[in-house]
């Protein structure tokens, strides 16, 4: 077929993934969120409440779009696009399957993490532009907090990388078959202290509590999306949404073996067309869950004690477990070698 | 509670060279009264000299009819003493402030000068504390709130277009509010700095921001405005902050005053419960009673052995939903959602069981001169039982799960850290003072209704950090359900009110009656003058002196910490405005 | 560098995660309401005696009790009986607080409080209605001469405004005057 209109089709699935996942996800939000605080969650609107994130988005698409007069209008305008943007780019490395992926780069999570820390700039803008104190104060928190985080994350996300030996997310996929001892799933998730450094550092990448501090709502009202309404505030909203996801994503990639069940062989689950793909968003949906009951339940760390978190501790744990890492798998090949 | 004895303090006075008419007062206690010229060393020989009154309870003012007399409530905890000092001020006349003796007086000063028009020298920050411009003295007799202007009558309230500039000017002499005042935007609020005469602040006293500094662009001034999710309450507090670092504070006020001690005096002596619910509308119970207890002072009415257990046992189940309401939006502020919806399902519950009895949820009307509304139904009974079963172990579950974190701890240690002077000098009583070791406890040592029967403890810590204030109320909250339950199995039978009369009319006097609220001494200072209604009542707030505080100890902290460390004081505006 | 990491927070999740499972409370308002205590202080409504006249005899003392203005009483008497008519007993229940002093104050009873909360309207007309109008107020019944007690000594020109109230609240009827409770 024509090569755009396959780019086109290609663009058009992530699309439709990010906004059908944002309204899944933040039915699943209030829905969870209830639960966990002995309530119910939207219930009138459609049965169980299912029709209230579309009524939501109706809301917003037809809310009036205020814009202060003392902003400065291009950044303004430009922000939500900035923030939006990124994060639907992040979808297309992603691996649903052997084969369906919407571009299987080579250096898929590189290409990730670049994408993503085009956010805080989108951030900035947004705090800057809207010409309010408030607004400025949770943009730099939130680029300072971010920026702080990038390269842990990396760092955290690099032992799996080398056990893996691919940056290709679909190649970290299909090392993770198989299994040690027979009983053992080979997934990485063994390697608890990455898997542990890149949680929390993803953790604060995507604003979630407890380090939600960008978007405080008890502290800065909405953050550096105060002076934001209907539908620029719906694409602010979603992106924040879709960064959850794609960090879920890719915590189910790199640590859990991605579509892949335990003890079932890869070849067999990829016979079945559709499966693995509903494997991974199962997956990725247990993971946001868990995320989720985070979110109810622990009171925000402080920005000071953040930044001192991830400067102090986080940044030479995760190259000092890159050093290990690194020994341990030249250890093993040695060995490997030897036997 | 000693009476002080007279001849001492006019020893004492004498040895200075101020003469002072020292006498006992029936119903209320040893009352000085010195000039006004005199007012500074008296309550400077009165703080430092031998009588050791170290603790201002209250600052009121009351219109005599020809002046102004002004009452500063000063206690001596080492005696248990407390003793009045009455300075009778001309009308217009100035108050000197006396800040730098009793710093507890910062914000009452300024209050008291705005409600009977005196102007204010020598104070920090000499503002309009809870109206605005154009506003007349509202507590001297001669400003009338004519009863039927009140309420009704929606076509004769016209907003007049000059009523909606809204300037809060400096009470100082040589800007008396009366001439034309400097027209400031609502937005800074600040004092031009020429015109504040810089007084010396000591060590620990942060002054006002003072404006954006011409050479370093630094520096914010941000208004943590009245519509806020963490200011408990309409409450705005100008923050001038460097990066994340708040360097200067200002607390403004008054967005919710109605005038409670001025309609108190339009009201009958049976109608100030409900007048006194809406002050501090959660711990309602206890405002009614302070204002019960004082009439049955004046009455010299005896209450009955059932009214008063009933008493405490509404009491304390109005504690513990105070504290609730506190401790789950305390997690709030911290970002945590969870524990504030597990809490209050057990404060639901007790409104259901308050509900039971009294009929409102919140604004009870229980109270009354000589005992209480109603008696106790057996359903009610029931409830509480049920209610004491499951609130001892949501309550272990509850504290496990936002005090126990370490996150929330980190949020909460070393913040706001009062020492117990400090507390003391800024008047603080309640969980605030003894979470900084000061172990006062108006149910203890001053008891009133069926406490001296109860078998409870006073939780103090001596940290006095926010977190120790948490703790203290926690604990605080297990002591209310020991005695919740020791009220329910031992209540007296008898009558659950005395015989009073319908329309009270008790004889002139003046008393003061407090009790422990959960926010710390609410205090009511009745006058009555023989006719039905109070002739002055003044409403003592335990968190306006908390506010103050907290207003100086925001300097130095991150933004963050001050919507935790004003949600560790726990104030309600209601009470603070009045 | 404070240590975030620790058991304290897992404990908290687990707490958390464990009302997951708890049965949720939460009432769906508009489909299901809530049961009130019959103690419970809603809107004010007169009392109808078996024969369905009202209680009420326009003695004024709830007019005089309320706080805040909100019972307004146009009454006319007739000049050669007394009797009392009630035009209008108006209460404007946008302005009332619910407090319940008129209901104490009552001596007759003629007062309740009902459970109705959903009061809100769509303008403000229906906010201010008349409880009573148009009736007469109710006369004390008949006593017999012999049955009257001995006439106390008449106290100084002072409104009557009620008697005494019983410890348990129990009706009582004519005017004995108020007084202090300590002479």
């Amino acid at each position: 077929m024509n090569i755009w209109l396959i780019a086109i089709l290609r663009f058009l699935a992530a699309l439709a993934l990010m906004l059908v996942n944002g309204v899944v996800l933040i039915y699943m939000l209030r829905k969870v969120l209830g639960r966990l605080h002995v309530r119910l969650g939207p219930m009138d609107n459609g049965p169980w409440g299912l029709l209230q994130t579309p009524f939501d988005v109706l809301k917003l698409l037809s809310k009036e779009d205020p814009t202060p007069k003392a902003v400065d209008k291009a950044l303004f305008w430009l922000a939500p696009a900035v923030v939006f943007v990124p994060s639907l780019m992040a979808y297309i490395a992603l691996p649903f399957s052997n084969t369906w992926t919407i571009a299987n780069l080579p250096l898929g999570l590189l290409f990730i993490f670049a994408v993503m820390s085009i956010i805080p700039l989108g951030i900035l803008m947004a705090g800057w532009a809207s010409n309010n104190k408030w607004s400025l104060l949770g943009a730099m928190r939130a680029v300072g907090a971010q920026v702080t985080y990038e390269v842990p994350m990396l760092m955290a996300a690099l032992p799996v990388v080398m056990m893996a030996g691919s940056l290709n997310l679909g190649d970290i996929v299909n090392a993770q078959s198989g299994t040690v001892l027979w009983v053992i799933p080979n997934w990485y998730i063994w390697n608890v202290p990455a898997f542990i450094l890149f949680f929390i550092s993803g953790l604060i990448e995507t604003g979630q509590t407890p380090f939600d501090m960008a978007e405080a709502e008890s502290e800065l009202v909405a953050g550096f999306a105060t002076e934001y309404s209907s539908m620029r505030f719906g694409l602010l909203f979603l992106s924040e949404f879709s960064n959850t996801f794609i960090f879920a994503a890719l915590l189910v990639t790199l640590f859990f073996g991605g579509w892949q069940l335990p003890w079932v062989p890869a070849s067999a689950l990829s016979a079945i067309g559709f499966l693995p793909p509903v494997l991974f968003v199962v997956k990725t949906y247990i993971v946001i869950f868990f995320l989720m009951v985070i979110r109810g339940t622990l009171p925000r760390v402080r920005v000071d004690q953040m930044l001192a978190l991830g400067w102090k501790f986080l940044l030479p744990s995760s190259l000092a477990w890159l050093m290990v890492t690194g020994v341990l798998i030249k250890v093993s090949q040695v060995l490997a070698v030897g036997r | 509670m000693h009476t002080p004895d007279p001849t001492a303090i006019s020893g004492a006075l004498d040895a200075i060279g101020v003469s002072a008419g020292v006498e006992e007062v029936a119903k209320l206690g040893v009352v000085c009264r010195v000039a006004p010229a005199d007012s500074r060393s008296t309550l400077r020989a009165f703080k430092e000299g031998d009588l050791a009154f170290g603790f201002l309870v209250d600052l009121f003012g009351v219109d005599t009819g020809e002046a102004v007399d002004v009452v500063y409530h000063l206690r001596s905890f080492s005696r248990d003493e407390d003793v009045y000092v009455k300075v009778e001020h001309e009308y217009g006349a100035n108050l000197e402030s006396m800040w730098d003796i009793y710093p507890a007086g910062l914000m009452p000063e300024r209050e008291l000068a705005e409600m009977f028009g005196l102007t204010l020298s020598g104070h920090p920050n000499p503002r309009r504390l809870l109206t605005t411009d154009g506003c007349p003295p509202f507590l001297l007799k001669g400003s009338e709130i004519r009863a039927e202007d009140e309420v009704r009558h929606r076509e004769r309230q016209v907003v007049a277009p000059e009523n909606l500039e809204r300037t809060v000017s400096s009470l100082e002499p040589e800007q008396s509010p009366h001439a034309a005042p400097a027209k400031m935007p609502l937005q800074e609020g600040i004092a031009a700095p020429s015109a504040v005469q810089p007084v010396d602040l000591p060590a620990g006293l942060h002054r006002a921001p003072t404006g954006v500094d011409e050479l370093q662009t630094e520096r914010l001034i941000l208004s943590m405005g009245p519509q806020h999710p963490s200011t408990h309450g309409v409450l705005r507090i100008n923050l001038e902050i460097d990066g994340e670092e708040v360097i200067g504070s200002e607390c403004h006020i008054g967005y919710l005053h109605r005038g409670i001690e001025k309609l108190a005096e339009t009201r009958r002596f049976t109608a100030l419960g409900p007048l006194m619910d809406r002050g501090d509308y959660l711990a309602s119970m206890h405002a009614e009673l302070a204002t019960s207890l004082a009439t049955e002072q004046l009455l010299e009415v005896e209450v009955p052995r059932r009214a008063n257990w009933l008493r405490v046992l509404m009491g304390e189940l109005n504690r513990i939903s105070s504290h609730i309401v506190w401790y789950g939006p305390n997690g709030l502020d911290a970002g945590s959602m969870g524990p504030f919806l597990y809490v209050f399902r057990d404060r639901e519950y007790m409104l259901d069981i308050l509900e039971d009895i009294t009929g409102g949820r919140m604004m009870f009307n229980y109270m009354r001169p000589g005992g209480v509304l109603r008696d106790i139904t057996p359903e009610a009974d029931g409830k509480i039982r049920k209610f004491l079963k499951f609130f001892n172990q949501h309550i272990d579950e509850n504290d496990e799960i936002l005090m126990g974190n370490e996150i929330f701890q980190a949020r909460m240690k070393d913040l706001g850290v009062f020492s117990k002077e400090g507390a003391l000098a800024f008047g603080l009583t309640g969980g605030n003072l003894r979470a900084s070791g000061f172990d006062f406890d108006v149910r203890r040592d001053q008891p009133y209704a069926a406490y001296p029967e109860m078998d409870f403890e006073v939780p103090v810590s001596t940290d006095g950090d926010a977190y120790a204030r948490c703790r203290v109320r926690l604990d605080e909250m297990r002591q209310s359900a020991r005695m919740i339950q020791q009220c329910i199995d031992g209540l007296p039978e008898g009558d659950f009110t005395a015989k009073v009369a319908k329309v009270l009319r008790p004889p002139a006097g003046e008393t003061y009656a407090a009790v422990e609220s959960p926010r710390g001494e609410l205090g009511v200072h009745l006058v009555a003058d023989g006719s039905d209604s109070p002739y002055r009542m003044r409403y003592r707030p335990p968190t306006l002196f908390a506010l103050q505080a907290g207003e100086q100890a925001l300097p130095g902290t991150l933004i963050a910490d001050s919507v935790v460390l004003m949600g560790s004081l726990d104030f309600v505006l209601g009470e603070i405005d009045r | 560098m404070s240590r975030i990491y620790g058991t304290g927070i897992l404990k908290s999740m687990g707490i958390a995660f464990k009302n997951f499972f708890r049965q949720p409370i939460t009432l769906q308002y508009p489909h299901e309401k809530m049961e009130l205590p019959e103690r419970s202080r809603g809107a004010v409504v007169a009392t109808f005696d078996d024969e369905g006249n009202p209680k009420c005899r326009a003695c004024l003392a709830c007019v005089r009790a309320c706080p805040d203005f909100v019972l307004q009483m146009d009454l006319t008497t007739d000049p050669e009986t007394k009797a009392k008519h009630i035009d209008e007993f108006t209460y404007e229940v946008a302005a009332c607080m619910f407090c319940g002093l008129c209901v104490e104050t009552c001596p007759f009873d003629a007062l309740a409080m009902s459970n109705e909360y959903e009061l809100s309207r769509t303008n403000t007309e229906p906010l201010q209605y008349s409880l009573l109008s148009d009736v007469a107020a109710a006369v004390p019944p008949k006593r017999d001469p012999a049955d009257r007690p001995a006439p106390k000594p008449k106290p100084p020109a002072k409104p009557a405004d009620s008697a005494e109230p019983q410890a348990s609240g129990s009706e009582s009827e004519g005017a004995d005057g108020e007084g202090d409770s300590n002479a």
